[in-house]
């Protein structure tokens, strides 16, 4: 009889155990969503619509007897040892309206990632088509395109930036390329219409920024293109298309899922690097809190309009060439 | 006389067609001509790719080399305008004082230990998340992987604020903590993008291999971990070169999060570089009014600034030279795509 009492504990099933070990391989990632991601969005908001006070930990008489004393008229709300006075959109607008720099700084950088995005696609593309192709050394030359990567550091940035004028390093601009070859004044002397040879150094000197932004680009193109099926080019070959005709016909349809991926990476890798962070940062130092989270919304709303703007557009465009997606 | 020359002329003609002809015939005297246009085009093209690959490595390399040069030259010859490539006397006096105003071997201390710890964390969490996205999908996968998507594309400071309260509310600014919880929590730097190449590699593995071995009894654990986290080989080499290198030239959230005053950072001391200098300087024995001109000469501080900057890189560089081929290759064959 006890036997049949016992119960039979029955393995879990497949599909019962997947879903199981798939919360929990997940558990690490939703808990910082969560508890991290999420409740800092939501405080963040809470920020940017009021003005913030530290009081650390405080009683309840405390916070009060603070609020008189401040004499804050709008509604107050305690959490964790912060006060806020919920004040509207008085930030945003302060943020748009009054702050001496954030709008043309914003601007300013909205359109320079807006005018660096088909520069950085273009130039990317172009450089991986032609690692692509087989030569000697071209093992040497992904490393050397790739190096800016590795070395890209806010941090170098920074210091150099505080060294006031680094002009006068090395006579010369230390990013330029001319600097030391006096180039420069060598085409102008020889007799070249000094705007034509502005433009040419400006832009070679781009040519640096540009490329120390392509690195990932590159290697993100050049995957797409390795993985195009290399039969299209032996039957565009026997139909007699040139080379100049496939790569219009044939790359640049297989490689425009890529755009998307390469576009949204290039807006993503801008944000820490643009003008804008440190100004929300310098603001925050400041001691002005709601302003700074004001700023930070108004950035995420520019920065969401430009990747949808990209993407709607890019999709449109792009060439899927299995359907399934 | 002008018809002999007119005869001659015509003869001439006719002997150089006829010449022509024989020595070749017709065809391959066409496929002859047609190769010899060929080639020179090819050598030509390859030349001019050449040209430009060449010039855009020099580009990249050219302010590193003279980063370099800069930091082993000595002060004086900065002012010279003679000395442009070759330093008249190399000294490593500029090295040394930029190694003692960043604190060099502290810093580089903590920054390994740092720049490891959150290597390893988020590698276990997003290969974790990425292999559960990809195959073990349950109701509601699809919504939690727009979030993902979703995190990508907030900037960081957006959320940056308050995600300082927390910590600092738990009182662990002072130590790495921070940066392991958001490295375990998968909320690190970029942490959503290595979550995303994850999920790719794993989803474009065969389904066969892991019924495989789930017929050989593996349970889900181990398929993970003997089965597929093996043959996502270049997702996890990309994963962990990419979160070593961002997160040891971060200066975002190391500044966010931790507090200088406690931790020595690379790249936290190399971002103060120059308010620090003239205490450095006077530290290291300089007359102190000297030590201020000397933190006020643009050229002094930029290429101190410039020998940290190099001193800081020169390990990522070192790495890079050992690693750059399996780095590459393995950024190619994960092939991030939309």
């Amino acid at each position: 009889m006890k036997a049949l009492t016992l119960k039979v504990k029955k393995p879990m099933s497949y599909d019962k155990q997947k879903m199981l070990f798939g919360i929990l391989f997940l558990a690490p990632w939703l808990i910082g969503f969560a508890g991290i991601f999420l409740y800092s969005m939501i405080d963040s908001v809470i920020y940017s619509l009021s003005n913030v006070y530290f009081l650390g930990p405080a009683s309840a008489d405390q916070v009060a007897a603070y609020i008189a004393d401040q004499g804050l008229v709008g509604q107050t709300f305690f959490k964790m040892g912060i006060l806020f006075e919920f004040v509207g959109l008085d930030n945003f607008v302060y943020a748009w309206n009054v702050h001496s720099e954030y709008r043309r700084v914003l601007i300013s950088s909205m359109v320079e990632s807006l005018i660096n995005l088909p520069v950085i696609l273009i130039f990317s593309l172009l450089i991986a088509t032609m690692l692509n192709t087989k030569f000697k050394g071209n093992v040497f030359a992904r490393a050397i395109f790739f190096l800016p990567v590795i070395l890209a550091s806010e941090a170098v940035t920074i210091a150099l930036s505080q060294a006031v004028d680094l002009q006068a390093l090395m006579q010369g601009d230390s990013l330029g390329i001319f600097g030391n070859f006096q180039l420069n004044t060598l085409l102008i002397e020889s007799g070249f219409p000094e705007s034509v040879v502005e433009f040419l150094v400006s832009i070679v000197n781009t040519i640096f920024v540009i490329i120390s932004l392509a690195g990932v680009q590159i290697l993100i193109f050049l995957a797409g293109l390795q993985s195009i099926p290399t039969h299209l080019y032996e039957a565009a070959k026997v139909e007699g298309a040139t080379p100049y005709e496939s790569f219009w016909k044939i790359t640049i349809p297989m490689v425009s899922p890529h755009v998307i991926t390469v576009g949204v990476f290039t807006i993503v890798d801008s944000f820490l690097k643009s003008p804008v962070t440190s100004l929300i940062i310098q603001t925050k130092d400041n001691q002005q809190y709601g302003v700074s989270s004001a700023m930070a919304w108004i950035y995420f709303v520019a920065v969401m309009l430009l990747l949808g703007i990209f993407v709607y557009l890019a999709n449109k465009g792009a060439f899927y060439y299995d359907d399934e997606r | 006389m002008m018809t002999n020359v007119k005869s001659w002329f015509a003869k001439l003609v006719i002997r150089l067609k006829k010449g022509l002809s024989k020595s070749k015939e017709k065809v391959t005297s066409k496929a002859f001509k047609f190769t010899v246009v060929n080639k020179t085009k090819q050598t030509s093209i390859s030349i001019i790719r050449g040209f430009i690959i060449f010039g855009l490595c020099f580009i990249v390399i050219y302010p590193i080399l003279q980063m370099i040069v800069a930091s082993i030259s000595d002060l004086r010859d900065l002012n010279d305008p003679l000395v442009v490539w070759i330093p008249r006397t190399i000294s490593l006096q500029t090295i040394k004082i930029a190694a003692s105003a960043i604190d060099y071997f502290a810093a580089l201390r903590n920054t390994f230990i740092m720049a490891v710890g959150v290597m390893v964390i988020t590698l276990f969490t997003t290969s974790l998340a990425g292999y559960a996205f990809a195959r073990l999908r349950f109701k509601g996968m699809t919504v939690l992987f727009i979030f993902v998507v979703f995190t990508i594309v907030v900037p960081p400071q957006t959320i940056a604020m308050p995600m300082f309260m927390i910590f600092n509310y738990f009182g662990l600014t002072s130590t790495f903590w921070p940066l392991f919880i958001l490295a375990f929590t998968g909320m690190g730097i970029k942490a959503g993008i290595f979550i995303f190449i994850f999920n790719q590699v794993f989803r474009n593995l065969p389904k066969e291999l892991e019924e495989a071995a789930l017929i050989d009894g593996c349970g889900i654990v181990r398929t993970f971990y003997n089965v597929m986290l093996p043959n996502a080989k270049s997702a996890v080499v990309t994963v962990m070169l990419f979160s070593f290198v961002w997160q040891w030239n971060d200066v975002f959230y190391s500044q966010l999060l931790i507090s200088t005053q406690y931790l020595d950072l690379l790249s936290l001391n190399i971002a103060e570089i120059a308010p620090r200098l003239t205490y450095i300087l006077y530290q290291l024995g300089i007359d102190q009014t000297v030590a201020e001109g000397m933190s006020r000469n643009p050229l002094v501080v930029g290429t101190i600034a410039n020998t940290a900057a190099i001193l800081m890189l020169l390990p990522l560089l070192i790495g890079y030279i050992f690693v750059q081929r399996l780095f590459v290759e393995s950024v190619e064959r994960v092939g991030i795509v939309g």
